[in-house]
């Protein structure tokens, strides 16, 4: 097959490889586990829970919206709004993760960088905080408006 | 206090602009005090500068540059080409003071003159604009900044001539003198033109943050290309008939006359007019390259003396007198400078400001005592009306005929006896200096009958056009004081021409050209010098004849001993050739304005048919091309989106192809 | 794991951070606000914040050229230029807007933060020393004027022009994104200067930033190639270059007046001030691959906006494809690639934001019952109703149509003479000739509001105060820098020394 044409790769970059490789190892574990809990608790749920059907849950989507007829109608913006917000606010908060990650070697030249970098946290969260608050000043998050 | 020259100019503009704006609101006395107070801070601000630059020992003048004006290019390839600067030297110290200082008390005098028209703030408007352009004009350090100052000046005289503009005399008077000036104007650009492509530069003298060398630092350049050397001061002298009203381009002066009388007393009199006297003086050192041009001026000087002043003989408008007579003087400039007597040009320029001011605002209060009537024949016996104006006007009348000890005296002898110096050189000048002597005689004959006919005698005007009957008055105070002032100036301004050997000296210049040899000597051959014995000859020779031209006035219409219109009928081929002018109007007309007219309306058809049959095709491709423009932008995103990928790969493609 | 904290010159970003605070302050204070507050004090609030960036921006001028934050950011005599123009205009919509902002129902804290934000997006453009920065300039302008386009939600064309305008801009981003990738799969970097080495190892641009970023000479032709007309494709869209123009005429004429005159004076700078950098910086050495590009594109949109607008009906749309034309004008400058040529643009993007600012304030000040009088047969006898309003617009219009003693004259007269003297004489009698067009249609409104009688019917309007003074100082500018335009010039000149 063409995929096993021989090739002369160094032995030190056939090492360097195989640590990459190794090194994606805990994604691939992430990724399983992922898999796992989203289906088991597909599985589970439809094991353990009680049923008690009605039109409105037996629908494939149970969020105010009938799936089936003309795309081109007004909707309730509701939805999308609470969706977006989530989208937004998520994206936001998983810059946290790096942030952590690194926060430990925060260390130059002997010098500590700690206090610094929970002040540039501060600033992000402080920007963040201000969508926040003009959220729920602007009634965005209340349902019932 | 030289570093403050700038605010010569820069006052009577803000009082312009503040007028402008807020002339219809702040009301007549608001209007008046800004429009006299800034020309007086000018012209306080003026005088200052003279005396610290005459404390100054600066050999071309002291040079100003405020900033850069026009330049392109960056490093290497830079390309200046003029600042906004000013140059306070002998010659334009001795502008300033006549502009600023005329300027200033024609304006206290506007405000009595003016007090009931309308359009009271547009005329000060009119006025400080002007004051400002004739300084740019006078002060300007380069070329560039002069030529504004020139067509600035040209454009407030269009404005002023037509301030009546409901008139129709009026409105067509303003379009002939601009017109005609155009042609000037024209002669001047194209030497610009000329200066630049030879030196390229337009600065007079070179120095830090110009030019290296300017034009004057280096005037024999175009000497390797003799038809330039001559080419530039010829044209120049076109620019000269055109401002300075010079046969052939005179025409239009006389018809000025239909603005207000104050402008004709400082635009078409005292300043603007003796512009192309100015221009010449401060191109001096290009005219001394080239004697073809000297005697060229000379000529048209001598020539325009003459005719304007036959042709004012026979005027019967009080102003037109004057007009002719203000044509006449400026003749006597050109003159002067054709013979290469720049200084003793500047000199007349400075005592016919006063003196022909005087006049013109005697003239002003004549016609404003007599409820507007012109004409001389309803005049008369005003002296016992109006002493003070009448007094005055003689003062300016004996001034002008060369009454010995005021100022135009000796103005005047000095041009006669430079020209005369000059004959002595080149025979053809002694041809000029003959004419200019008769055109002596004939100019005081003209003076003595316009003020014989005006102020003596009985007076005759009773009744105006519309039947009420006339009481001549008095002039406000407002308008008196200006006139006294003036009338003053006129005795003295000549004093400092007074030629030093009559003052127990031994040079055989006088203290004004002393003053103005840094800037205006000539530095030809022809500083010919006369011994004083032929000098008080030639005085007096001069003296004689002016006798006998007022004599002569004085039979005709002081004494009654002569009929005059008896001398007419027996001099019937000349009176009818000076009253038509010469046939130089009718000349234009028939010669010029016909046949451009014919040409017009064949380039006109040749316009209609030719240029704008293309032209009409080519609006029509445009046209079409934009609809099917227009039709393209359909409103649909998709089809915008595809003509952007379109374009994207067309981009690729490019950048492919030129690789 | 090794760290490298960069060197964090706070300085040379001093009026993003202030312009970001005041956005975010504006936002705040109109949270807290009764709903039927005047928006006044946001305006001055805004206002303010601007006057401060303003002065600060100023005060950084002159200094020696610094790179920031791991040559993301340059700030420079270059910076400081657009950044005062920047926000002057920035300024001005916001005093041409208060009207419609207070007739029409608009947000005024989302308004007014909204512009700000822009704002910093513009000044980031301006200020990039990373293709990734220009990406996150130009997104943050962008996505700020599609809100803004849209904020007459009463009137269907503005909601309208919003959603073309967010789709191609889209659209545009990806073509500029995609560029950007295209160009660090050649190059190895995004910075401009390491992009600059990694094509030519002679080119020295330390001053932005490159430390060891990027391999010298090691770039590969084809992928750049193909980077380089991406990002002309992305950036081109945003100074509405033809071909990628089709959206400017009715996003201009849907967006309220005021946002129109913002998006045609100051997305256009904010845009070639990013294309300035790119091309003259990372790219110099390939001027000959792009500068023919550029050039074609130029003679094409010229000649496309001026002929499109002749048969315009609208005067929102005239002036729309008018600046597309102007968009022509300013990239031949781009083209000569000299830094006589961007002096000239940069002194041209003054004097275009001038004389078009003064001509859609005329606009405003005669449309002011919502979008009315937007016809140019409406400008009918205007100089008997506005004399002074109708002497304002015919010196704009003159202006525009580049006849002296105006700003518009000296301006071209500036960009073709470094056409010129680039070799690119066939390129300026291109502009010539197609500004000889332009003038049939910028004189057609001087002839409606001279020549032609008045419509029966159409009151006088009253003519907002403060928007009158700065038309008439517009007016006053568009002279005074045709008469003097050295002191600008110089200003030019000095921040366009970073080009060789």
């Amino acid at each position: 097959m063409w995929w096993e044409v021989p090739c002369q790769v160094p032995a030190e970059v056939q090492r360097e490889n195989t640590r990459v490789a190794f090194d994606y190892v805990p994604i691939l574990i992430q990724i399983l586990v992922a898999f796992a809990i989203a289906i088991g608790v597909i599985v589970i749920s439809n094991f353990v829970g009680s049923k008690r059907p009605t039109a409105a849950k037996l629908a494939p989507y149970e969020c105010g919206m009938t799936p089936v007829g003309q795309a081109w109608r007004r909707f309730p913006i509701k939805f999308f709004l609470t969706a977006m917000l989530f989208v937004l606010f998520d994206v936001e908060v998983i810059f946290f993760v790096p942030w952590t990650v690194i926060l430990r070697h925060l260390r130059v030249g002997g010098t500590d960088y700690v206090l610094f970098a929970l002040g540039e946290m501060a600033v992000f969260a402080g920007f963040l905080l201000l969508g926040y608050v003009y959220v729920w000043k602007k009634r965005a998050l209340e349902w019932e408006a | 206090m030289l570093e403050q020259l700038w605010l010569v100019p820069v006052f009577p503009l803000l009082g312009a602009v503040a007028n402008l704006a807020f002339g219809r609101q702040i009301g007549r006395t608001m209007v008046s005090l800004i429009a006299i107070g800034s020309v007086a801070l000018s012209f306080l601000l003026g005088v200052n500068a003279v005396l610290s630059f005459m404390s100054l020992s600066a050999p071309h003048g002291f040079q100003l540059r405020l900033f850069d004006w026009i330049s392109w290019g960056a490093g290497s390839n830079a390309v200046h080409v003029a600042d906004i600067g000013l140059l306070l030297d002998p010659l334009s110290s001795v502008m300033v003071l006549v502009v600023a200082g005329i300027g200033l008390l024609i304006h206290m005098y506007s405000v009595g003159y003016m007090a009931e028209e309308p359009g009271y703030a547009r005329y000060f408007v009119y006025l400080n604009l002007f004051t400002f352009s004739m300084l740019v004009l006078v002060l300007a350090n380069n070329f560039l900044l002069m030529f504004v100052g020139w067509e600035l000046v040209g454009l407030c005289s269009y404005l002023l001539i037509g301030f009546w503009f409901t008139r129709p005399s009026a409105a067509a008077a303003g379009k002939k003198a601009f017109i005609t000036n155009r042609v000037g104007d024209f002669g001047v650009l194209i030497a610009l033109f000329l200066i630049w492509v030879n030196w390229g530069t337009f600065d007079f003298f070179g120095g830090p943050g110009g030019a290296a060398t300017g034009v004057f630092d280096d005037p024999g350049r175009v000497l390797a290309t003799q038809g330039v050397a001559f080419a530039i001061p010829m044209l120049l002298i076109l620019g000269v008939t055109g401002k300075s009203a010079q046969i052939p381009l005179f025409v239009w002066l006389p018809d000025a006359m239909e603005g207000p009388t104050p402008v004709s007393a400082l635009i078409h009199a005292a300043t603007m007019v003796t512009g192309g006297v100015y221009l010449v003086a401060r191109a001096h050192l290009l005219y001394d390259q080239s004697p073809d041009a000297l005697l060229t001026l000379a000529t048209i000087g001598a020539l325009t003396a003459f005719v304007a002043a036959t042709v004012a003989v026979v005027q019967t408008d009080i102003k037109r007198v004057l007009a002719y007579s203000t044509v006449s003087q400026l003749g006597f400039m050109v003159l002067a400078l054709g013979s290469g007597a720049y200084a003793a040009a500047v000199f007349h320029l400075m005592t016919h400001a006063f003196f022909k001011a005087l006049m013109f605002l005697g003239a002003g209060s004549v016609i404003h005592g007599l409820h507007e009537q012109q004409d001389l024949r309803r005049m008369g016996g005003l002296r016992r009306y109006m002493p003070v104006t009448t007094w005055t006007f003689v003062v300016g009348w004996l001034a002008i005929i060369g009454a010995p000890g005021l100022s135009g005296f000796f103005s005047k002898d000095l041009i006669l006896a430079r020209t005369f110096a000059r004959g002595l050189i080149d025979p053809v000048y002694l041809g000029l200096y003959g004419l200019a002597l008769l055109t002596v005689g004939i100019t005081a004959f003209y003076m003595s009958r316009m003020v014989f006919l005006a102020f003596f005698g009985d007076f005759r005007g009773g009744v105006d056009d519309h039947g009420h009957a006339v009481i001549p008055h008095e002039s406000p105070v407002s308008m008196l004081v200006p006139l006294v002032v003036l009338a003053i100036g006129s005795v003295i301004a000549g004093w400092i021409g007074v030629p030093s050997f009559l003052t127990g000296g031994t040079s055989p210049v006088s203290a004004i050209e002393v003053f103005l040899a840094p800037a205006v000597a000539a530095t030809g051959v022809w500083e010919g010098t006369l011994e004083h014995l032929t000098e008080i000859v030639l005085t007096g020779m001069s003296v004689m004849v002016a006798l006998a031209g007022a004599s002569l006035a004085g039979l005709l219409y002081l004494s009654g001993a002569v009929n005059p219109v008896a001398l007419a009928m027996v001099f019937s081929p000349f009176t009818r050739l000076f009253e038509a002018r010469w046939y130089l109007d009718d000349f234009y007309r028939v010669a010029i304005v016909s046949n451009v007219a014919r040409i017009a309306s064949f380039l006109a058809s040749f316009d209609l048919a030719v240029i704008g049959g293309s032209v009409t095709v080519v609006v029509r491709t445009v046209r079409g091309a934009g609809s099917v423009l227009r039709a393209s932008q359909a409103g649909y995103v998709r089809g915008y989106a595809v003509t952007m990928l379109a374009g994207a790969f067309l981009v690729l493609a490019a950048s492919w192809a030129f690789r | 794991m090794m760290f490298v904290l960069p060197t964090l010159e706070w300085w040379t970003i001093a009026p993003v951070v202030i312009l970001t605070l005041t956005g975010c302050l504006v936002l705040v204070v109109d949270l807290f606000r009764g709903d039927d507050a005047s928006p006044e004090p946001l305006a001055w609030l805004t206002t303010g914040g601007l006057a401060i960036a303003i002065g600060t921006s100023v005060s950084l001028w002159g200094y020696e050229a610094q790179a920031a934050f791991s040559g993301m950011v340059v700030a420079d005599n270059y910076t400081q230029y657009f950044t005062v123009l920047f926000l002057v205009i920035v300024g001005v919509t916001v005093l041409l807007s208060f009207d419609q902002l207070t007739k029409e129902d608009f947000h005024p804290g989302e308004f007014y933060s909204l512009i700000v934000f822009s704002a910093v997006g513009m000044v980031l453009m301006a200020s990039a020393a990373d293709l990734i920065m220009v990406f996150v300039g130009l997104e943050l302008l962008s996505i700020c004027l599609y809100i803004l386009t849209g904020f007459s939600r009463r009137r269907l064309e503005s909601e309208e022009a919003s959603i073309k305008y967010l789709l191609l801009g889209a659209f545009a981003s990806g073509f500029l994104l995609y560029g950007i990738a295209l160009v660090y799969g050649s190059t190895g970097s995004t910075n401009l200067g390491c992009v600059a080495r990694a094509i030519n190892p002679a080119s020295t641009f330390a001053m932005f930033g490159c430390g060891t970023g990027s391999v010298a000479g090691a770039a590969t032709s084809g992928l750049l190639l193909a980077g380089v007309a991406m990002l002309v494709v992305g950036l081109g869209f945003k100074a509405a270059v033809v071909p990628f123009h089709m959206w400017a005429p009715d996003v201009y004429e849907g967006a309220p007046t005021a946002i129109t005159a913002y998006m045609s004076v100051g997305a256009k700078a904010a845009a070639f001030a990013a294309i300035v950098r790119v091309f003259m910086i990372a790219f110099p050495t390939l001027s000959h691959d792009w500068s023919m590009i550029l050039a074609i594109l130029a003679a094409v949109t010229m000649i496309v906006g001026n002929t499109a607008a002749v048969s315009q009906q609208s005067i929102k749309r005239m002036l729309a494809y008018s600046s597309i034309a102007h968009a022509g004008y300013i990239l031949v400058a781009v083209v000569a690639a000299s830094q006589v040529g961007i002096a000239s643009l940069l002194f041209y993007t003054v004097g275009y934001t001038v004389m078009n600012l003064g001509a859609f304030m005329v606009v405003i000040l005669l449309g002011r019952r919502s979008e009315d009088h937007l016809l140019i047969s409406d400008y009918a006898g205007l100089s008997r109703r506005h004399p002074v309003l109708a002497g304002l617009m015919a010196l704009f219009m003159l202006s525009l149509a580049g006849i002296p003693p105006t700003v518009g004259f000296v301006g071209k007269f500036y960009i073709f003479t470094a056409a010129v003297q680039a070799d690119y004489a066939w390129l300026a009698v291109i502009g010539l000739l197609s500004s000889v067009i332009s003038v049939y249609y910028y004189l057609r409104v001087v002839y409606q509001m001279y020549m032609v009688d008045p419509v029966a019917g159409v009151e006088p309007v009253t003519p907002l105060r403060w928007v009158t003074v700065a038309a008439g100082v517009a007016g006053f500018a568009v002279v005074a820098l045709g008469v003097f335009p050295h002191g600008v010039l110089a200003l030019a000149s000095a921040s366009s020394t970073f080009i060789r």
